[in-house]
């Protein structure tokens, strides 16, 4: 059985991919057509043409207006996946529709819904309203990862990690000696995990992004929303600083750290990374370092995940895994991904 | 649930207001799902073991 929970809203690309040109990206097992109207929309659909399933998104396949034409034999769709005309004969069969799915564009993100439409508008679209705001400046990329979405969660409800896999870029040996609070609301659907480090050294990612020199006040301030989104709500200020009784904290620097955890298969998953800052917002050396920088921190846990993907491809059933304190926050993820896998009652 | 300052403790604290002391997440999320099984006044938490007392 698969392990991707159905029914969810899932990150299938940045609205910068999708334009008037054919873009196809496989979500969730599920080979999907993306394309813009001439008026902006969005559209989702499948990427199998209902005739002999020729991939839409392939050349000679093509857009005409606001209508695909397969490139095979000219099987053609509107916006909405309903065929409207094929080749030879006037009578288009009334089953000839592509299966369209749910879609919203928000905070930068094309979302796309996964299971029953039906039950797409009762179920919230999670939020990153940083990353498209004009009060921060946003730095962003996608790299494909050759390991199941559970190892990517693993690794981001778990930071310890930072100190050992990207020591010299994030990790200081005071990120994994820091305890964890971790909080589950079932109500909200979120897992919560801090990591308050009062006196730390500051690793180059941010010393060199804030200019601050000597030991820091690292706050860390994960959000997941299983199965998609997670939020690290990054604070960085000098020693001793904390916000101020009203809320504001005009001394900190805020990093908003997202990652959007969408699987690809069973075994494969497009990890979306954001970092928005609320500081030398026009410094572009700023952007370049932190997307740089960024970049290379997401290719480590590439590296080592894909490396872990293929043990656990080639292992014997029952190995029994060691979890420890580091490790409270990922198993109360696991906890409600497998609760999300388990089958709902129909809509009536 | 909050990892004890100063030992290797977790305490898991329920939405009842129930307490309960672990040395693992594992035991700790146990008890907190099984509730209320266990979740009475017997569950006080205990004081937390410094590690450096070991």
């Amino acid at each position: 059985m698969s392990t991707i929970p159905q029914d969810q809203w899932y990150v299938a690309a940045y609205g910068r991919e999708i334009g008037r040109e054919l873009f196809s990206r496989t979500i969730c097992n599920e080979s999907i057509l993306f394309w813009r109207t001439a008026s902006g929309q969005v559209t989702a659909m499948s990427d199998r043409c209902v005739h002999r399933r020729f991939p839409l998104s392939q050349a000679p396949t093509r857009l005409v207006d606001d209508q695909v034409v397969c490139g095979y034999h000219g099987f053609t769709y509107g916006a909405d996946g309903a065929c409207v005309a094929v080749p030879g004969q006037t009578r288009v069969p009334r089953t000839a529709r592509l299966r369209s799915y749910p879609v919203v564009e928000q905070d930068s993100f094309v979302w796309v819904f996964i299971g029953d439409p039906d039950r797409a508008d009762a179920t919230p679209v999670p939020r990153a309203p940083w990353l498209d705001s004009r009060d921060w400046t946003t730095v962003s990329g996608m790299e494909p990862l050759a390991a199941r979405f559970g190892l990517l969660v693993d690794n981001l409800l778990d930071l310890s990690h930072e100190t050992y896999l990207h020591g010299g870029y994030i990790g200081t040996p005071e990120v994994a000696g820091t305890p964890i609070t971790t909080e589950v609301d079932d109500e909200a659907g979120v897992v919560r995990v801090a990591r308050h480090m009062a006196d730390a050294e500051c690793p180059p990612f941010y010393s060199r992004s804030t200019g601050l020199t000597g030991r820091i006040s690292r706050w860390q301030d994960i959000e997941y929303t299983p199965p998609c989104l997670y939020l690290l709500h990054s604070r960085i200020a000098p020693v001793g600083s904390v916000p101020d009784p009203d809320g504001t904290d005009p001394d900190a620097f805020h990093v908003e750290v997202v990652y959007a955890i969408t699987p690809e298969t069973d075994t494969s998953t497009h990890d979306f990374w954001a970092v928005a800052r609320d500081f030398a917002r026009d410094d572009e050396s700023v952007s370049d370092f932190l997307a740089e920088q960024n970049r290379t921190v997401v290719l480590q846990d590439v590296e080592a995940l894909d490396v872990l993907e293929r043990v656990i491809a080639i292992e014997p059933p029952g190995y029994q895994e060691l979890s420890i304190n580091i490790d409270t926050g990922g198993l109360a993820a696991r906890r409600m991904l497998t609760r999300l896998t388990q089958p709902v009652p129909a809509v009536s | 649930m909050v990892w004890l300052p100063g030992s290797d403790q977790l305490l898991g604290r329920c939405h009842c207001g129930a307490e309960h002391v672990a040395e693992e997440p594992v035991e700790v999320w146990e008890w907190l799902l099984a509730h209320p099984v266990g979740h009475g006044t017997a569950d006080h938490p205990q004081t937390p073991e410094l590690v450096g007392a070991r």
